[in-house]
């Protein structure tokens, strides 16, 4: 009786079509109500961790600029939702991307702006400018991103584990003097270390995954073979922490809670884990935590295992190009990169940033309560510490798969050394040949 | 009998149709297609959503299947190569390694999930107190979140501390094992997970499906002296046949599609003694960019549980008893 009241089927059709083109032109609209701009960023930060304030600095500083922060989880789906928003032609104007795999990947893609120029004439950038001095990644001559993070990894020490143990360890200590104080402090549930110190990567530097320029693996090298064996001897003599509780646990992730609840003397970890060490509600405690380089193989190479990274980048589609540099130009410099460090995250940049300001970020309020806060500003603020920057990332995600399956396999004690090395080798090199 | 019959055609109905209104020519044409589209606007939200969140993704994955595609570098770097994927597959240890695995995790947990699940509903099927309550604790598992799944039966498994190990450390078993720890116990422990979830579930379909027998067939099979053995394999489980394959289909294609409970506990791990089907596919896809592998591995396992749901459809034909 009130048919009349319903539209036509072609109505309902353009009203759909209409409201597709809608919700699709909203997403293109950056324009903030004051008729300034609004700035997309993906990031894998938390906010609460420091972006949101280095956005309040930013916003503050370019009253006409505003910045919405997008987080993504850096995990295998989070990146594959970046990159489809990237290649769908989302808002995006600044992006986060971790790691060489994916950095490369959208950079060989046209996902990442040229940034070359832009940090050749910025005297704040004058130690990027230089790719022989540049610690960030160089693609045919040309920058695509801001390396804005350095990543040491660091051993922290239980103190009162290491003077239970009455061990003295020696300023610059070798992987030996490693194991021993590990062996000095193991006893009834108790361990020395939790993880073998990652002496490929020490001795090998970057790349200790490929040979012959990424064309083929590198675990023939007997520095694997020697780590393999060395941190199955730590398990069978139960001074390393045992690979079932760090599997059934998931510490490959994870690893703070058996360090922080007093059962581990010894843990390698990187420099982001001081949130956990430094949170004593959380995780209350009477023991202090001071710091130590990582062990030297004697007559090898040193190379600290940490990473560089946290590569900012700008989308190439961007329609606001001077505003997204301004935003990771202001992420790199110290108002930007000052409010990062309180989670974790030691600026690549230094210059401007006095080591107090950097201490008092990263180990917070109750540091002299927590930490021997002299030995965390010698060992992390070390002019010395080198920190390999990979430049190879052939198969990457095949060869680290191979890596990580067969060593828990290996560590389990499901396979032997020797059969360890073997079978991660061939695997490795299938990786690298079917991305090659 | 006294009413009018209804018209028995289409064209009829359109005879009978009541008059259009004075004064208003043409609506009856009008008003035939307007309630069509009243209808379209009724199912068009549906419709939508199936189309863009079920039709072309499923469309999609058939096509991608054909290609070598990563997603990085956007529909451009989209290339058609043939069965090449298909043919890598075959060909792949990986695949067949987690092919095998998902053949004898589904193999092992549907059977037993449909046994034990029987027993139960059974066990139900007569007048036990706290009937409907004891139905639902047996269900919950179905229906609880997957994460507290895990995480409760990670705590119960941990291999030193776990309430498991201590139960079995406290009977004798001096070196019980280290479940999702250990290569060798980390499937079973799914296996026991998956059948712990799947007798709930199994058991409330046979309990209504045991409800619903006639009660006149098993009283003559008593007054013949039919034994209660007797009585089960002759009337209970032929009843019950279009029930079980029911419960068969659909706990295979659930099982055989596990991937949460995997990549939340051991993303397929230690090694790659977990890495059943679902979580190959997430590898080849999400970790290794190569879409196009992955969406063949996932219409390959499509076509496994399609000939296998309809080997079952027709396994049961002929062996049902229908009460007519």
């Amino acid at each position: 009786m009130h048919s009349h009241t319903w539209p036509s089927r072609r109505g309902v059709l353009t009203g759909l079509a209409a409201t597709a083109a809608g919700t699709a032109l909203s997403a293109c609209g950056p324009k903030t109500p004051g008729g300034g701009t609004t700035l997309n960023m993906w990031g894998g930060v938390p906010p609460e961790n420091g972006p949101n304030d280095v956005i309040a600095a930013f916003e503050k500083k370019h009253p006409k600029l505003k910045v919405k922060y997008h987080r993504y989880v850096n995990d295998p789906q989070g990146n594959v939702k970046l990159d489809t928003a990237l290649q769908g032609g989302a808002p995006i104007d600044v992006y986060f991307s971790y790691g060489l795999q994916y950095l490369a990947q959208r950079v060989k893609s046209g996902l990442a702006a040229d940034l070359t120029d832009r940090v050749q004439k910025d005297q704040a950038f004058t130690s990027l400018a230089d790719p022989e001095r540049s610690e960030a990644v160089w693609f045919d001559g040309k920058l695509h991103s801001l390396v804005c993070a350095r990543d040491p990894h660091l051993v922290f020490v239980n103190q009162d584990l290491l003077a239970e143990a009455g061990v003295t360890i020696p300023e610059k200590w070798t992987i030996d003097d490693f194991t021993k104080a590990a062996e000095a402090i193991a006893g009834k549930n108790r361990y020395g270390m939790l993880f073998y110190p990652d002496t490929p990567r020490i001795t090998l530097g970057a790349d200790n995954y490929y040979a012959r320029g990424g064309r083929k693996s590198r675990f023939a090298d007997p520095a694997y073979r020697e780590y393999g064996r060395a941190w199955r001897d730590a398990l069978d003599k139960k001074i390393a922490f045992p690979y079932e509780e760090v599997v059934a646990q998931k510490l490959d992730v994870y690893q703070h809670t058996p360090f922080l609840q007093g059962k581990v003397g010894l843990w390698i970890a990187s420099t982001f884990n001081t949130r956990y060490i430094s949170d004593t509600k959380e995780f209350p405690r009477d023991f202090k935590v001071s710091a130590l380089p990582m062990p030297r193989v004697p007559g090898e190479k040193y190379w600290n295992p940490g990473f560089i990274g946290n590569d900012i980048c700008i989308n190439p589609k961007t329609r606001h190009k001077e505003a997204a540099w301004d935003l990771a130009r202001f992420w790199m410099i110290p108002d930007g990169s000052v409010p990062m460090i309180k989670g974790g995250r030691v600026p690549y940049l230094l210059d401007g940033i006095d080591d107090e300001t950097i201490m008092k970020e990263l180990l917070g309020k109750d540091r002299e309560k927590v930490y021997d806060v002299e030995s965390v500003r010698r060992v992390l603020l070390d002019k010395d510490t080198r920190i390999p920057v990979d430049t190879v990332a052939t198969g990457y995600a095949g060869v680290y798969k191979a890596f990580m399956e067969s060593r828990a396999k290996m560590l389990l004690g499901e396979t032997s050394v020797d059969d360890w090395v073997t079978t991660l080798k061939k695997r490795a090199d299938q990786a690298i040949a079917k991305d090659s | 009998m006294a009413a009018a019959p209804a018209p028995a055609t289409a064209a009829a109905r359109r005879r009978d149709a009541p008059a259009p209104r004075a004064g208003r020519p043409g609506r009856p044409r009008r008003a035939r297609h307007t309630d069509g589209t009243a209808g379209w606007w009724f199912i068009a939200p549906n419709l939508v959503g199936m189309l863009l969140f079920t039709l072309i993704p499923v469309v999609a994955a058939v096509l991608i299947a054909f290609t070598d595609w990563d997603v990085v570098s956007g529909l451009g770097g989209v290339r058609f190569t043939g069965l090449a994927n298909f043919t890598e597959l075959l060909s792949d240890d990986r695949f067949w390694h987690s092919f095998k695995l998902t053949g004898i995790y589904t193999g092992v947990s549907v059977p037993l999930s449909v046994l034990f699940g029987l027993g139960l509903a059974i066990a139900l099927n007569r007048p036990v107190p706290g009937r409907a309550a004891l139905r639902t604790i047996f269900f919950l598992p179905y229906i609880v979140n997957q994460v507290a799944i895990g995480m409760t039966w990670l705590l119960l498994l941990n291999p030193s501390s776990g309430m498991v190990n201590e139960v079995l450390r406290s009977v004798g078993i001096d070196d019980p094992p280290a479940w999702f720890a250990s290569s060798d116990w980390a499937l079973p422990a799914f296996m026991i997970m998956a059948v712990w979830g799947g007798v709930g579930y199994a058991a409330v379909i046979y309990l209504a499906a045991l409800q619903d027998l006639p009660t006149d067939l098993y009283e003559a099979a008593a007054i013949d002296g039919a034994g209660p053995w007797r009585r089960f394999t002759t009337i209970t489980w032929p009843a019950l046949v279009p029930t079980t394959t029911f419960v068969f289909v659909t706990l295979v294609i659930s099982v055989s599609q596990s991937f949460g409970l995997v990549v939340l506990i051991t993303q397929g791990g230690p090694g790659d003694s977990t890495r059943v089907l679902p979580a190959f596919i997430y590898q080849s896809g999400f970790e290794y960019y190569r879409f196009g592998y992955a969406s063949a591995a996932g219409l390959l396992t499509f076509v496994c549980v399609l000939v296998l749901t309809l080997s079952f459809w027709r396994f049961q034909k002929g062996r049902a008893l229908y009460d007519d």
